[in-house]
């Protein structure tokens, strides 16, 4: 217990700036599934354990329940079977999904002060922490334009700004990068990783794109079609250093090949399956 | 401020060049054909009986201008509030909203003799005929808007532990992405707020200080003062015009920040 209020820094050794909090929160996954009404079972038997400060990316072909998996987490949806541990309460949650789902009539900093705004946070200290947070992201020049003022690429800025004005210590990303082009979409991964490494958050970060998942995780977990279940982790061993050269190095290609190995195994045993169904 | 004018002018333009055209040939149609002016009047003759009997289409268009402004911002208060008690939950809007729809499919010309039986044949019947048609729009049009909410951003005040019903929800999401669709119920029942009210009249019957266009409709065909009909006509569509026209004002003021987002939608 008491877990959630560690001052661990992920157990690897990164060294995070004095004066940033290091808020990360364990999250233990022990056999979760879930079935939805229809019967449609779309989690089974989920394990994984998160520790504190850690990103892992968790990979696998639509509808395979990574989306489910996160609205576990968050507690949006209850599993059928098992539980999430956080050692303690739950913890602060940030949640972003694919779009930025900004308010069209607030601008930009009125869209970040609105979970403070939830929280009862007083006006002037509001103002302040979503001032911070839009510097965070390099919109500190765009306080006053509207969504509708705004590219893709900033919107999602400006949700990210949203989420981390409130000081999450845990960090839920729904492919929040999917709908942009890729040159904003690296980007905003570069931007991403330095946030949550400076801040020593830990996140849970869903995609299907596994060059995004070996990119920002410390470790990739991969599941399997539905019913969903994990099926393989790989470890990054890449620590904190992310520079936009990793891409392009033999290092990170061999990690992406064990990724898609894994993913390929499981697409091609469905494909059996399907054959011998047919049979 | 010039450039503005020449903007305003260049969107104006072509619906004034249809009225024109339409008047002309009205006017060369009368002037060939040559009809008895108690079948077709030429628009000249309108035009006079306009100017002559200004005094009883002015008592008209107060009356009429009274009671579908009354019904209109009665059905507001009702719609509204009607709709923001169905959006509490899925089972009220099933359980309620189906006899919602009934409310439209009756003809307002068919409950107006009800109304005068039951409230007698006063301002207060035409002032219900114009309620009751413009009714269902506006209930229709906010529960939908109500219901259009970002659901995920309420997902994500859920998680920081206010509830979908809750005031914050409500106050901060639910009713302000509600509004363009409010607005749009807002703009069709204007016009037909109108019309209600001269149903009303019509059926209500009542002539006077209490005369409506309505009634002048009625007046001029049995006197077989058709030009004079065509006269009452014009100002109902005007005054319909003119509601409408007063509403999407007022939806674009408040919508500002919303039609610049269509806009980007559109580029």
């Amino acid at each position: 217990m008491g877990q959630a209020n560690a001052q661990g820094s992920g157990g690897d050794g990164r060294a995070a700036p004095v004066d940033m909090p290091q808020a990360g929160v364990t999250v233990a996954i022990e056999g979760v599934s879930r079935r939805f009404r229809t019967g449609f079972l779309a989690l089974t038997e989920v394990d994984l354990t998160i520790g504190a400060g850690e990103l892992v990316a968790v990979v696998g072909p639509s509808g395979c329940g990574k989306s489910t998996l996160l609205k576990i987490i968050a507690g949006l949806l209850t599993p059928t079977d098992g539980v999430v541990d956080f050692g303690g309460d739950r913890p602060e949650t940030g949640y972003v999904f694919q779009d930025a789902h900004l308010l069209p009539w607030r601008n930009a900093i009125r869209n970040v002060e609105l979970f403070l705004e939830v929280d009862g946070v007083r006006k002037q200290e509001r103002r302040e922490r979503a001032r911070q947070a839009l510097q965070l992201v390099g919109l500190a020049d765009f306080e006053g334009s509207y969504p509708a003022e705004l590219s893709g690429g900033m919107k999602m800025r400006v949700s990210l700004a949203r989420t981390f004005a409130t000081d999450p210590q845990l960090m839920l990303f729904d492919e929040p990068f999917a709908a942009l082009d890729e040159i904003t979409r690296n980007r905003l991964n570069n931007d991403l990783i330095r946030l949550q490494r400076d801040r020593g958050v830990t996140g849970v970060f869903v995609t299907h794109s596994i060059g995004e998942a070996v990119f920002l995780a410390d470790r990739v977990a991969v599941m399997s079609p539905a019913p969903g279940r994990i099926v393989g982790i790989v470890d990054v061993p890449f620590g904190g250093d992310r520079s936009a050269a990793l891409r392009t190095s033999a290092e990170f290609a061999a990690v992406a090949r064990d990724v898609s190995e894994i993913m390929a195994a499981y697409e091609v045993a469905e494909g059996q399956e399907i054959m011998a169904a047919k049979e | 401020m010039i450039a503005r004018l020449r903007s305003i002018a260049a969107s104006v333009a072509p619906q004034l060049i249809v009225l024109v055209v339409v008047i002309f040939v009205w006017w060369a149609a009368v002037r060939v054909l040559d009809p008895k002016p108690f079948i077709f009047p030429s628009p000249g003759r309108v035009l006079d009986t306009t100017v002559n009997d200004f005094d009883r289409l002015w008592i008209g268009f107060k009356n009429t201008l009274y009671a579908s402004v009354v019904g209109f911002f009665f059905a507001t208060a009702v719609g509204v509030g009607a709709a923001l008690f169905l959006s509490l939950s899925r089972m009220l809007e099933r359980a309620f909203f189906p006899w919602a729809v009934l409310l439209q499919t009756v003809p307002a010309v068919a409950v107006a003799p009800l109304y005068v039986l039951w409230w007698g044949p006063g301002r207060q019947s035409v002032m219900l005929v114009a309620f009751t048609i413009t009714l269902f729009p506006i209930l229709a049009n906010s529960l939908a808007g109500l219901r259009s909410a970002d659901a995920a951003l309420v997902d994500l005040i859920r998680l920081r532990g206010r509830r979908r019903n809750s005031w914050f929800t409500f106050s901060k999401i639910r009713i302000p992405s509600s509004l363009p669709y409010l607005f749009t119920g807002l703009r069709i029942s204007a016009g037909l707020a109108v019309i209600g009210a001269i149903v009303g009249e019509i059926v209500v019957g009542r002539g006077g200080d209490e005369a409506g266009l309505g009634y002048w409709v009625t007046f001029g065909s049995t006197q077989l003062r058709t030009d004079f009909v065509f006269a009452a006509i014009a100002v109902s569509s005007a005054l319909g015009i003119t509601f409408f026209l007063l509403v999407s004002a007022a939806g674009n003021r408040v919508l500002r920040h919303w039609h610049e987002s269509a806009r980007t939608a559109e580029a």
